[in-house]
């Protein structure tokens, strides 16, 4: 399926230390996707730390290895520096196929990359917010 | 260890070091860029490292020109850590 067009929604090197996160893990409930990234604090303790980023009705999402095998092609990954951002892709065949089937509008395509962890995530969702830093005890 | 799950940079140093792992099980991808390798998966040597095992047993793969995801290569992704953590430059992240 092809996507174009991706823009930027954040940027995970904002907050991410540089070997990037230590894991992740995804809670679907409610109609929201939440995904909890787990890294070191940029302090002088290297405490550990999470930003949570909510999906919010989200309707479907995708877990990948990455690298591996991707059911989407977008060729203006080629050209983009977006590869550490979670981006909002202007086309998405998806999207065009659920409109076609189910007349739903208003969804948006969003995409990820963990390079730590080692996976890729795709998600349908109408919107998505970004938590504050929380420190771990 | 044995039977355990590996999740961690540790996890894997400690099972090269008890040899439950064999450094041929752990696969470098690289890429070739300015006539060097850089490494892609960068846990992955840190913890042959960490577990001193000799580079002469290292197992690479060559990765470049390879599609690594999507549309993006192997090569895009050395890129891209090179240009986070090392202003790009080659020399200094095989420092």
């Amino acid at each position: 399926m092809q996507l174009s067009n991706p823009i930027e929604v954040f940027n995970l090197d904002d907050f991410l230390p540089s070997d990037g996160e230590d894991k992740f893990g995804m809670l679907y409930a409610d109609g929201v996707l939440s995904l909890d990234i787990f890294y070191e604090a940029d302090d002088s303790e290297s405490r550990p730390a999470r930003r949570r980023i909510r999906f919010l009705r989200a309707k479907y999402f995708f877990k990948t290895p990455f690298p591996g095998y991707s059911f989407f092609s977008c060729p203006d990954h080629r050209n983009t520096p977006l590869l550490n951002s979670l981006v909002e892709y202007g086309h998405s065949d998806m999207l065009d196929m659920e409109h076609k089937t189910s007349g739903a509008t208003g969804y948006k395509h969003y995409r990820l990359f963990l390079h730590s962890a080692g996976v890729a995530i795709h998600v349908i969702a109408q919107s998505c917010e970004i938590s504050n830093e929380e420190l771990i005890a | 260890m044995a039977g355990q799950p590996i999740k961690t940079v540790n996890d894997l140093t400690d099972a090269l070091k008890q040899g439950v792992v064999k450094p041929s099980q752990v696969p470098l991808d690289y890429v070739v860029i300015d006539g060097q390798k850089v490494i892609s998966n960068t846990r992955s040597s840190t913890a042959l490292i960490n577990a001193d095992i000799p580079k002469s047993q290292w197992y690479g793969v060559d990765k470049t020109g390879k599609i690594a995801y999507d549309d993006i290569t192997f090569d895009q992704l050395v890129r891209n850590q090179l240009n986070k953590n090392y202003g790009g430059s080659v020399q200094k992240a095989r420092k």
